[in-house]
């Protein structure tokens, strides 16, 4: 009897070990990549931000037999210091055109003198200068032959996604309609108003921002999350774009602008109500200053001129750029435009009330009501139609001639920055005994003061007053949460109004909370892999490349963030509709691989 | 009551114990309750639902045999013999995964504790556990292929640790054993390498025991088990750490590493089901497979940057304390540099520097943690060079290296031990504050402190992805901790 | 002087009556004890003691002339008398008198030595992280210019700030700033970076303080609870709660409270902000947890210790009340301990700060050194972290004195020193 069972329990468990799958059961079929030649080992950078990217990107390679090292650095600065020591052969990076043009979005990065250039291709540079002269109808198949050679052809980067912009509003307090959410340009300040109009004069709006040390709020030195919102909204600008990245003078410095034939004359016609602010008693106060075409020359001048500040970081931006002047001639505007068909003077006077009579050089006698009217003439050196985009970035903010002057009295070259102080430097608004706040704004808002926790900003008072311009709410207050966790636990529970910035795995919980409205819209920023093109395999194999932009299935990465992310093809991707798709497919990757490996 | 009635009650351990297990059973009858029903939708989970019955069964029958034991205790001033056969009924509850009431009846069965009995059933139950544990991945959708074999050896190992707990509850082995037992000695302590710590311990017991001559050792040893294995909160916490040691060290024949660092973009933020216990995360990893591996770079992580610290530590503490003036300014004043800096930015500075891996993670850790341990250390050398025993020994003329390591730090050692649990725990804690601050080990390996800050992310959405790991972390360090206070109880010559 | 003095004295008429007063003692004494007396034995004992006398005679003639002696004794004696003399005497001796002062009092030497160490323990700090930093990998210029930056713009970045000096020479300029309190400029938003501490410190400040007394006012009656009431239900409870508070990652039991007393019961705000009392109660509570668990249960354990300590035996032998004893034996000795480990945990709260505060958007020093170590701004991070290594010294510093006072034992074997 004993034996019996044991016997029977020796078979139930033989049986019961038979239906159990192991893992050289399943995986018997699959082909083992590993058992047929080493496997090509690959080095990946990336920052502690990208982590998500970098684990998928990982697992993508190693499913597709690349051995997969990753090297993730903490912060930006130690990322490009193991990017400068060619310690990678891809880095995970990802850019930005915060002017909305596809110039910018090429230029630094695919030409072989570009600031950030990623390889040099003399074929790529002809056509991103083919381009740049082109006007929009043109570019996009010069633009298509580009992606085709930078990411198909060559595979010199590997696309990952483009990112949606999402923002949170607090739906109860805020009106949501006035909030705009444009693509590349920041936040229009100006437009918002509360639900409760009352509250316009009473109350402040609370917005958030991560980055609290402000590089500067001299426009000019600086161009990163730390400013771009705030020297928007504090300095106008010739042209605006709007929520699509198109160029118009609406919202700004010009009533109306006209490219002359020829795409090298860029005119543009000024408004004039708008002075300066200035902050007096911590108070908004307006200066009696008028903004006018002497400072646009003036700040377009400094913005070119590599040495006109210290620590100018946004010179490349406007190196385009050959002369400012300001119109005096009226005949000299009776010059065709690149339509052919209308004068630039037409095109400025569209739509005016009174049509220009006299053009004054001294913006004290400007008086649109009278028809005397200042006109500034932007002249680049080569045809150049997207220098406009180029204005309309807060970078090409104007700035009180006689107030800049009258602060930056040191002596560039020998600029010491414990004793010197500059326009715009962030200690002389910090509250504390350094504070000795001189800024003169054009824009909307004037910063008043600002701490470790929050920046007071107020209305200009003399910003196109009477216009739809004009700003609604009187004060606005913007906090400095660094975690966006944290920024979204303040949003939910009432201690900030608006949260730019939504992450993609939080929309669920914006979406689900009443009171919260989830605002989207498509940005222009895609993250994408740029190789090593010194002195590494992947310099030398267009196979090893190919091989590597196939095995990344974009799909997938789509899927992790719940489809709240766009294909790609290159950084053009989110500007300009080429119409090429970049297809994941094993086993083409594997195959060049393979062909890589024989190569060897 | 009379005063010898309550004494009674008061001294027996036995009842004190039964008293904490029924206050754990109610409390974990409580959150299973809290997880069954769903206040909003007003429906009952299947799984916890059930999961609350059987331990309220469980708690009420634990209820009847402590009135029972009280009765006894009240009457006789001992438990009966029946009274210890009803608590045998709770051998069952091991099915149900309490180890609270099995321990417990485990307890009651023999009447003279001891601690070869004692440990012999921690040793059983930490190998029950890590079966049932591993025949979890029997819902997966494949097993590794050392699986099978892996499983086979498991279960031939709780046959004999069956065997071996029958065994040692019959045989006396309070004083000397006969020498045939070596043998057994020397099985157990082969099987101790599979992971279960609990066979060594057996296995040089009875080892000791068998052919020792010499019964002070004997008597030493008796002394400190029997003090270790009669506070269960200790014994507790021991199995806790065993069984997460057992558990690593078996999972490299029972899990599938693939589970646990591959994703999977079909099955991302699944709930909690057989297949996946904890469910998966973001990436749709298993987060249960997760945890296991992540035991093994917790506990490496855990141990290795106490134990560094420490011996340094410790050493030099000793010294600056022993020898007060140059010497002791000396070292302490190099320490104080260290210790001016807080652990964490110093932990901060040096993995901000030179990169985050595991071994600059465990660097890092130590480095900061050296003054502590040398304070600590220094401060009682000081305190214990002023005894009377010390200054005899000085008197005697002894070497003073002597003096420092057989009269002066063995004395002083006991605070080191309690800081030392302390700090286990505390580095598990600050690994996971470095994983926050995204100074950890590469995200993608699976590291509680990892797991936990992926978890941390859904908190709202998803709890249980950051549940689990912190109850994981938290079970850890309260383990060492009231390991910890065990061996101090144990340890601790002023309560000789 | 002195022997001319002398001969004057002997040839004059009072030494032959010296002899003669000796000579006649001398008789009268042999006299009494009936020996016999030697002539010139007689002669040599007078002839010396009157040698003797008039060497005392001379002197005591040379002082009252003025003529005295003069030896360094003599004449410090007489000029500290002299007020003026006393006065004056403090421009050079300035530190010599701070000397005797310091070393007089064996306390007040023991603080001094301490305080030299001090100084000494920041300047190491110093040396220390800036060292650390200095040959970190990353690169401050990349990181503040940003993805656009050329590098030209990065070498004039490193120029400006003296990045492309040797190690020796930054070392040289660091360790001078910190002495001279001048931290200069950081790297990103050209800020001043004394003010920045001082603006961010307090807040770091407040809090720990208020996570300290919290600990403090809720650890040890707990702690001496649980010890009083061994092995009961409060004690096993308590003790249990402690040791879960010691188990839960600071920043996961933050983000658990803003989830629950933030987002869905909205009592508490989830974000710091200043004057608003309510927001710093959060924080407090996370930071203090550890604290306050450690404490309960040094607290159970030291009392524990003490009370199989004989005196409080004899001290219950004479028939005091029990809870005197407890409270005037056994917890007066217990606090040693307790001292030490809070002592101990301070600095660690400081840098356990830096996750409470990041968690619940605090800026505080602990996560400004955070984020600039990021980059790395070096003069920022070494501003931060010395201080806190001052306030850490402090501390220390207050701890070793407590333990002279507290510690009869230990105070003793410091004045034998």
């Amino acid at each position: 009897m004993k034996k019996r069972l044991v016997l029977f329990l020796a078979a139930v468990v033989l049986v019961l070990a038979g239906c159990v799958n192991t893992k050289s059961d399943v995986k018997k079929d699959e082909s083992k990549p590993s058992s047929e030649t080493k496997n090509t080992s690959i080095e990946i950078l990336g920052m502690s931000t990208g982590e998500d990217d970098l684990n998928i990107l990982r697992d993508q390679l190693t499913k597709n037999g690349f051995n997969v090292k990753l090297n993730i650095q903490p912060d930006y600065g130690s990322f490009t210091a193991q990017k400068d020591a060619g310690n990678y052969d891809l880095a995970l990076t990802g850019w930005t055109t915060v002017t909305g043009n596809p110039d910018y979005a090429v230029r630094s990065l695919f030409t072989s003198d570009g600031d950030n250039t990623l390889f040099a291709d003399e074929e790529a540079d002809k056509l991103v200068e083919k381009a740049s002269t082109q006007l929009k109808e043109e570019y996009t198949q010069t633009y298509k032959d580009l992606e085709q050679l930078v990411v198909f052809d060559k595979a010199y980067i590997v696309p990952l996604y483009t990112s949606y912009k999402a923002q949170g509003v607090n739906n109860q307090v805020i009106d949501e309609k006035t909030l705009r959410l444009p693509k590349s340009r920041a936040a229009v300040w100006e437009a918002i108003s509360f639900k409760d109009k009352a509250k316009n004069a009473t109350q402040p709006l609370l917005a958030q921002q991560g980055i609290s040390a402000l590089t500067s709020l001299d426009p000019i030195k600086g161009n990163d999350g730390s400013i771009n919102t705030l020297n928007t909204n504090m300095y106008v600008r010739l042209v605006n774009l709007t929520d699509d990245d198109e160029v118009v003078s609406d919202g700004s410095l010009s009533l109306n602008h006209a490219i002359a034939d020829g795409s090298k004359d860029y005119y543009f016609l000024l408004r004039d109500d708008i002075h300066f602010a200035s902050v007096k008693d911590k108070k908004a106060a307006d200066s009696g200053e008028r903004v006018g075409a002497e400072d646009v020359k003036f700040s377009l001048d400094r913005a070119k001129d590599k040495n006109s500040v210290p620590d100018h970081r946004t010179y490349s931006l406007h190196e385009s750029m050959k002369d400012i002047s300001i119109v005096s001639d009226l005949k000299e505007l009776d010059v065709k435009t690149t339509d052919g068909q209308s004068t630039v003077r037409e095109q400025l006077e569209k739509g005016l009330d009174k049509k220009i009579s006299t053009l004054v050089t001294d913006k004290t006698k400007a008086n649109n009501g009278s028809g005397a009217y200042q006109i500034v003439k932007v002249t680049t050196e080569k045809p150049f139609p997207q220098v406009l985009n180029y204005l309309a970035h807060q970078s090409a903010g104007i700035v009180s001639k006689k107030q800049v002057e009258s602060i930056n009295t040191y002596d560039v070259a020998k600029y010491d920055v414990n004793k010197d102080i500059a326009y715009g430097d962030q200690k002389t608004i910090t509250e504390g005994k350094d504070y000795n706040n001189a800024l003169y704004a054009s824009g909307p808002y004037i910063l008043v003061s600002k701490n470790d926790y929050e920046a007071k900003f107020v209305k200009n008072p003399a910003y196109m007053k009477g216009t739809e311009y004009e700003p609604k709410i009187s004060a606005i207050t913007v906090k400095f949460i660094q975690d966006p966790e944290s920024a979204l636990s303040a949003l939910r529970n009432g201690e900030i109004h608006i949260l730019n910035g939504v992450p993609e795995s939080k929309y669920d919980i914006v979406k689900k909370d009443d009171k919260l409205t989830l605002q989207q819209n498509k940005s222009n920023g895609v993250a994408y892999l740029a190789f090593n093109m010194k002195d590494r395999d992947v310099s030398k194999s267009v196979a090893l490349r190919q091989s590597i932009l196939y095995s990344i299935n974009q799909e997938e990465i789509k899927n992790f963030y719940q489809g709240n992310k766009m294909n790609a093809v290159s950084t053009l991707s989110p500007l300009v509709e080429t119409g090429l798709k970049l297809e994941a497919d094993n086993n083409k990757a594997k195959e060049l691989l393979k062909e890589y490996q024989s190569e060897k | 009551m009379t005063a010898q009635q309550d004494f009674a009650l008061k001294r027996s351990q036995e009842y004190k114990h039964a008293l904490f297990v029924l206050v754990i059973s109610i409390a974990l009858v409580l959150v299973f309750l809290v997880n069954a029903f769903d206040v909003t939708e007003g429906t009952w989970n299947k799984v916890w639902g059930s999961l609350t019955i059987a331990y309220l069964v469980i708690a009420c029958w634990q209820a009847i045999i402590l009135f029972c034991m009280k009765r006894d205790l009240l009457n006789t001033g001992d438990i009966q013999k029946r009274t210890r056969l009803m608590s045998a009924v709770n051998l069952l509850t091991i099915l149900v995964g309490n180890v609270f009431t099995t321990t417990f009846a485990f307890r009651m069965l023999r009447r003279k504790a001891s601690i070869e009995y004692t440990i012999s059933y921690y040793m059983l139950l930490t190998q029950l556990l890590i079966v049932s544990v591993s025949l979890l991945n029997l819902f997966k959708p494949y097993v590794s292929d050392m699986f099978l074999l892996t499983m086979a050896v498991f279960i031939l190992l709780i046959i004999f640790d069956v065997v071996a707990v029958v065994i040692f509850g019959k045989v006396d082995t309070d004083r000397q054993i006969k020498p045939a037992f070596k043998w057994l000695g020397i099985a157990l302590i082969i099987t101790g390498f599979s992971g279960n710590i609990f066979g060594c311990i057996l296995g040089y017991s009875v080892l000791l025991k068998s052919t020792n001559r010499d019964m002070s050792t004997i008597e030493k040893w008796n002394k400190i088990w029997s003090k270790i294995t009669k506070n269960f909160t200790a014994m507790l916490g021991l199995l806790f750490v065993i069984f997460t040691f057992a558990i690593s060290i078996a999972s490299y024949g029972t899990f599938v590493y693939e589970f646990a660092v591959e994703n999977n973009y079909e099955s991302m933020l699944l709930e909690p089901s057989l297949a996946n216990p904890f469910g998966t995360d973001n990436f749709g990893r298993d987060v249960f497979s997760r945890i296991i591996y992540g035991a093994r770079i917790s506990l490496i992580v855990g141990v290795v940057s106490t134990l560094i610290p420490l011996v340094i530590g410790g050493f030099l503490g000793a010294i600056a304390g022993y020898y007060n003036k140059s010497i002791d300014n000396v070292i302490m004043r190099i320490l104080d540099v260290l210790y001016a800096v807080p652990g964490i930015l110093l932990a901060i500075a040096i993995i901000a520097a030179f990169g985050a891996n595991t071994v600059n993670l465990i660097i890092a850790l130590s480095v900061g943690s050296i003054p502590t341990y040398a304070r600590t250390m220094r401060a009682n050398v000081m305190m214990v060079s002023n005894l009377e025993f010390v200054e005899a020994a000085k008197a005697l003329g002894e070497a003073d290296w002597k003096i420092i390591f057989k009269q002066v730090v063995p004395n002083s050692f006991a605070p080191m031990i309690v800081k030392a649990t302390l700090t286990i725990g505390g580095a598990v804690i600050a690994t996971s504050s470095l994983s926050f601050l995204g100074l950890g080990v590469e995200p993608h390996i699976p590291e509680w402190g990892n797991i936990l800050k992926v978890g941390s992310m859904y908190l709202e959405t998803n709890p249980y992805l950051a549940i689990f790991p912190g109850i994981a972390i938290i079970l850890l360090v309260l383990s060492f901790n009231f390991l910890g206070d065990g061996l101090r109880d144990a340890l601790d010559p002023k309560l000789d | 002087m002195l022997h001319e003095h002398m001969e004057k004295i002997k040839k004059s008429s009072t030494y032959s009556e010296l002899i003669h007063r000796y000579e006649e003692q001398y008789r009268s004494k042999k006299l009494y004890f009936n020996e016999s007396i030697s002539e010139q034995e007689m002669q040599g004992e007078a002839t010396k003691l009157a040698n003797e006398r008039v060497l005392k005679m001379a002197q005591a003639e040379l002082e009252t002339t003025d003529q005295s002696n003069t030896n360094y004794q003599h004449f410090f004696a007489k000029c500290l008398q002299n007020r003026n003399f006393v006065i004056v005497s403090f421009i050079p001796g300035i530190l010599m008198y701070l000397f005797l002062m310091i070393y007089a009092r064996p306390l007040v030497r023991y603080i001094f030595e301490r305080l030299v160490m001090t100084v000494f323990v920041i300047i190491s700090v110093t040396i220390f992280v800036f060292s650390i930093l200095h040959f970190s990998p990353a690169d401050p210029a990349a990181n503040i210019l940003g993805e656009s930056a050329t590098a030209e713009q990065r070498a004039e970045f490193d120029h400006r700030y003296g990045l492309d000096q040797s190690y020796w020479v930054q070392l040289w300029d660091a360790t001078k700033g910190i002495l001279t309190l001048d931290l200069g400029y950081s790297y990103t938003g050209n800020e001043d970076v004394m003010a920045s501490i001082a603006n961010k410190f307090p807040v770091t400040l407040t809090i720990a303080f208020w996570s300290l007394l919290m600990a403090i006012v809720i650890a040890i009656p707990v702690g001496m609870i649980s010890a009083a009431k061994t092995n009961s239900f409060w004690d096993y409870s308590f003790m249990f709660i402690a040791l879960i508070g010691l188990s839960i990652p600071n920043f996961w039991q933050g983000l658990v409270f803003i989830l629950n007393f933030s987002i869905k019961w909205h009592i508490l705000p989830a974000t710091y902000s200043p004057g608003d009392w309510l927001s710093i109660i959060m924080p407090v509570i996370v930071l203090g947890t550890g604290l306050t668990a450690s404490i309960a249960r040094m607290t159970r354990s030291s009392i524990l210790e003490v009370v199989n300590e004989e005196y409080i035996v004899t001290a219950k032998a004479k028939g005091l009340k029990p809870s005197r004893v407890f409270i005037n034996h056994a917890l007066r000795n217990a606090i040693i301990p307790i001292i030490t480990i809070i002592g101990l945990q301070f600095g660690g709260m400081l840098g356990g700060a830096a996750v409470t505060e990041k968690v619940f958007n605090i800026s505080g020093l602990g996560s400004y050194i955070v984020d600039k170590q990021f980059v790395p701004d070096i003069p920022s991070i070494l501003g931060g972290v010395v201080y806190i290594a001052i306030t850490i010294s402090i501390v220390n510093l207050a701890v070793d004195i407590l333990y002279a006072f507290l510690n009869p034992r230990i105070r003793s074997q410091m004045k034998n020193t």
